[in-house]
C-alpha cells in the first residue's frame, strides 16, 4: 500500500542527474559550480548525462559556463517573471521541468536558497529529500547513497529513496572541489518557456554586504573568535594576528548574531565549512556546532582561559589563557620572529 | 490572529560522547531540551500576540515524552499546546513529519506559522518549507526580524549569504526563525502551573490522515546505516602556566605549522 496522495513513480523512466544552478547576477554561485563536478561523477558512473538547471530570465552567456564546468547540457526555466528571486517561483517553475524531463537525480546546492527552493519541489513530487549531504555513493541497484552528517557530526547516516523519483539532495557548500574550467567542453543550451502562478512572497528590499577581505573558505589561516571575546574591540587583535599571518579572520555563531562580523565569515554547521592549514580559536568554546566546520583543519590551536573548554578535547595545541593577555604577547613575538627570517 | 509554533523536543547533541571501546555513542544521561531556535520562534510568536492580539499554540508531533516541551512553550506564555502522537506516526522523515504538521495547521486554522530554523538533531531545515507547501501557503526561511505586521500580511526580514533582504508575504504564511534573532523570555511560576492543564493530545484519527501518508510508510526515505564518526585525533598538547611563557610555545608551535613542519 503506499499513500494515495502520491502521484505514481515508475522508476524506468527517470533518466539523468540535474544539477540546479544558483544565480546571482552574472554569476553561478560557487556552491553549485562543485555540484557540476560531483554531479559528473555521478552521471559517469550511472552512465546517464549531466544537466544543470538554471531558473532565470536574461541569463546571456551564463548557462554556458555550467558546460565549461563539467555539464552535458543547460536547461533554462525561462520567464520574465523570473528575473530575481522567488521561492515560490522558482520552485513552480523547476516543478513543472523535472515533471517534464524525469531526472533521477536533483542535486541542489546547501545555501538558504537552494535549500528553500528544494524544500518546495520536493513535496509535490512526494518524493525524498535528503538535506546538507557531504558524500554520495551509487549501491547496486543504481539508488543514490546520500550521506550526511546527524547529531551536530557525531554520526554520519545513509539514506536512500529506493521508491521514489527524482532522488532529491541539497549538498554542503565546500564539501567538493570546484571543477576547473574547460572552455573546450560543448554541450545544448535549452530554453524551455515557462509560466508561473503570481505569488504570495514579495522581495522588496535586498542590501547586498560588500566582500572585500579574504573569504574564509579560501585562506590557508583562519583566526576565528568567539564570544569570550567579551566585544567586538576584541577583534582587532584578532585582525592583526591574520594580517601577520597572511590569513582571514571568522567568528562563532554567537558573535555573528550579535553583529560583530558578517555572516560570510561564520564557521560551523549553520555557516561555512573550511579547511585551511591552521585554525586559531580563540574564546570560542567549541561546541559540534562549531567545531563540524573545522574537522579538516590540518592543526587547530586554541586559546580560551577555561581548562575545561570542550574546545580543548579538539585541538592541537592549546592554550588556556586570557587571550588580552597571551595575544599582544603573541603578536609582539611573531612580529620579533617574522622579521629575523 | 492564530499562531502556531513548530516545537521539536530534542536530545542535546553536544552531551552526546563518543566511546573509544565500544566506537559508540553514549547517549544515556543524556538530557533533552526544546531545539534552541524554537525558542526564539515562539518568542517571536509571543510579541506578535502581544501586539496584536489572538492566541499562540505549541505544536509537537512526537512519542508522549515530548509533552514537557510543550509545557516549557506555555510555561513561558504560549496560551496552549498540542502533541499529535500516535505510534503510526513514528520513522517519519520531513516529508511525512511535515504532512502532520500541515493538517494540524490546517484545522486549527492558523494564520501565521513559525517554526526554528533547523533542529540540533536531524538539522534539514525541510519541515518548516514542508508545512507551508503541503498547506499551499507563502513561506520565507531563516527570518531574524518582523517588520511589520498586518491583517493581510507580513513583512520581515532575512540574511542571505549575500546580504539582507525584506520579504512581503500574504497571510496566512510560514516563517523560519533563526537562532539569536531574539531573547527568549523566561518561564513563569504562574505558567508553569497553568501548563499541567494546557497540553491536548491529538492522535491520527483526530487529524483524519490515512495512515499510509504518516510515519515509516509515508517517508520516501530510509536510513540504510548509520556510521558513528571518531572524533579526529588531534595532539591535544595543552600548556598552562605564564602568559609570556605560553605566547612563545604557541608562536613556536604557529611558526612550525606555516613552514609545514607540522
Ligand atoms: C541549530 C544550531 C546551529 C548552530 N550553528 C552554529 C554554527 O554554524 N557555528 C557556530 O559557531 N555555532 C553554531 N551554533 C551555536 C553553538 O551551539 C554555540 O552556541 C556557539 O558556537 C558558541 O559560541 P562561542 O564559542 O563564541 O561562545 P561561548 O559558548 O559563550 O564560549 C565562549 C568561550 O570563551 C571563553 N572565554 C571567555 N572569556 C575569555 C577570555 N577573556 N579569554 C579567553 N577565553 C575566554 C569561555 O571560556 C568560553 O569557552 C548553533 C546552534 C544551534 C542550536
Ligand atoms: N516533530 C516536530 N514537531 C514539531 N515541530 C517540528 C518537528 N520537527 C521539526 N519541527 C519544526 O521544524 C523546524 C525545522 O526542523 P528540521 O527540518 O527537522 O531541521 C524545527 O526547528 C521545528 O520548529
Amino acid at each position: 500500500m503506499v499513500c494515495k496522495e502520491w502521484p505514481p513513480v515508475n522508476k524506468d523512466e527517470w533518466r539523468g542527474v540535474w544539477v540546479f544552478l544558483e544565480t546571482w547576477g552574472d554569476s553561478i554561485e560557487e556552491a553549485s559550480l562543485q555540484l557540476l563536478g560531483e554531479g559528473r561523477r555521478l552521471a559517469d558512473r550511472l552512465e546517464v548525462p549531466l544537466t544543470g538547471i538554471i531558473v532565470g530570465h536574461d541569463l546571456g552567456d551564463l548557462p554556458k559556463e555550467a558546460i565549461y564546468r563539467g555539464a552535458d547540457q543547460v536547461i533554462v526555466a525561462d520567464s520574465p517573471d523570473l528575473l530575481t528571486y522567488n521561492p515560490q517561483k522558482y520552485s513552480q517553475a523547476l516543478y513543472k521541468l523535472i515533471v517534464k524531463y524525469k531526472p533521477e537525480i536533483v542535486l541542489f546546492p546547501g545555501t538558504r536558497r537552494g535549500r528553500e527552493v528544494a524544500s518546495s519541489v520536493a513535496i509535490p513530487l512526494r518524493t525524498g529529500l535528503t538535506a546538507d549531504c557531504t558524500a554520495f555513493d551509487v549501491d547496486e541497484r543504481g539508488n543514490l547513497i546520500q550521506i550526511r552528517p546527524a547529531f551536530g557530526g557525531k554520526i554520519f547516516a545513509k539514506i536512500v529513496t529506493p521508491d521514489r523519483r527524482p532522488q532529491m539532495a541539497s549538498v554542503r557548500p565546500n564539501v567538493f572541489p570546484t571543477p576547473p574550467r574547460d572552455e573546450n567542453r560543448s554541450g545544448e543550451v535549452i530554453r524551455e518557456p515557462v509560466k508561473v502562478d503570481p505569488s504570495e512572497v514579495e522581495l522588496l528590499e535586498f542590501r547586498e554586504t560588500s566582500q572585500v577581505e579574504m573569504p574564509i573558505d579560501k585562506a590557508k589561516v583562519v583566526v576565528a573568535g568567539g564570544y569570550g571575546l567579551g566585544i567586538p574591540k576584541g577583534l582587532e587583535m584578532l585582525r592583526e594576528l591574520a594580517r601577520l599571518l597572511g590569513g582571514a579572520l571568522a567568528g562563532s555563531r554567537k558573535i555573528v548574531d550579535l553583529g560583530w562580523l558578517p555572516r560570510s565569515r561564520q564557521v560551523g554547521q549553520t555557516g561555512k565549512t573550511i579547511r585551511p592549514d591552521l585554525y586559531i580559536a580563540v574564546g570560542i568554546s567549541g561546541t559540534s556546532q562549531h567545531m563540524v566546520g573545522v574537522q579538516s583543519a590540518k592543526v587547530i590551536v586554541a586559546i580560551n582561559r577555561d581548562p575545561k573548554a570542550p574546545i580543548f578535547e579538539s585541538c592541537d595545541y592549546g592554550v588556556v589563557a586570557d587571550y588580552r593577555e597571551v595575544i599582544p604577547l603573541l603578536l609582539e613575538e611573531l612580529r620579533k620572529r617574522l622579521a629575523s627570517d | 490572529m492564530r499562531i502556531l509554533v513548530g516545537i521539536k523536543w530534542v536530545p542535546r547533541v553536544d552531551q552526546m560522547k563518543f566511546d573509544p571501546v565500544t566506537k559508540t555513542l553514549v547517549r544515556v544521561g543524556v538530557e533533552s531540551v526544546v531545539n534552541p531556535p524554537d525558542l526564539n520562534a515562539l518568542e517571536m510568536g509571543l510579541q506578535i500576540r502581544d501586539k496584536v492580539g489572538g492566541e499562540v499554540i505549541a505544536v509537537s508531533m512526537a512519542p508522549p515524552v515530548a509533552k514537557e516541551g510543550l509545557m516549557e512553550a506555555v510555561s513561558m506564555g504560549a496560551d496552549r499546546g498540542i502533541l499529535l502522537t500516535d505510534r503510526r506516526m513514528a520513522g517519519a522523515d520531513t516529508l511525512a513529519t511535515s504532512r502532520v504538521l500541515a493538517e494540524a495547521a490546517k484545522k486549527l486554522k492558523a494564520d501565521l506559522i513559525l517554526v526554528g530554523e533547523e533542529t540540533i538533531d536531524s538539522a534539514t531545515g525541510q519541515v518548516g518549507p514542508g508545512i507551508a507547501v503541503h498547506l499551499g501557503i507563502p513561506f520565507i526561511s531563516y527570518v531574524h526580524k518582523v517588520l511589520e505586521i498586518g491583517d493581510e500580511s507580513i513583512t520581515v526580514e532575512r540574511e542571505s549569504e549575500r546580504g539582507v533582504e525584506v520579504w512581503r508575504l500574504g497571510l496566512p504564511a510560514l516563517l523560519t526563525v533563526v537562532l539569536g534573532a531574539n531573547k527568549p523570555r523566561r518561564p513563569t511560576i504562574r505558567g508553569k502551573i497553568r501548563a499541567k492543564r494546557a497540553i491536548d493530545f491529538w492522535s491520527l484519527d483526530d487529524l483524519g490522515i490515512d495512515p499510509e501518508c504518516v510515519g515509516f510508510p509515508g517517508s520516501p526515505t530510509r536510513v540504510v546505516d548509520m556510521v558513528v564518526v571518531e572524533p579526529p585525533k588531534r595532539r591535544g598538547e595543552i600548556f598552562q602556566g605564564e602568559a609570556a611563557e605560553a605566547a612563545k610555545w604557541l608562536a613556536d608551535k604557529i611558526l612550525e605549522v606555516l613552514k609545514g613542519g607540522l
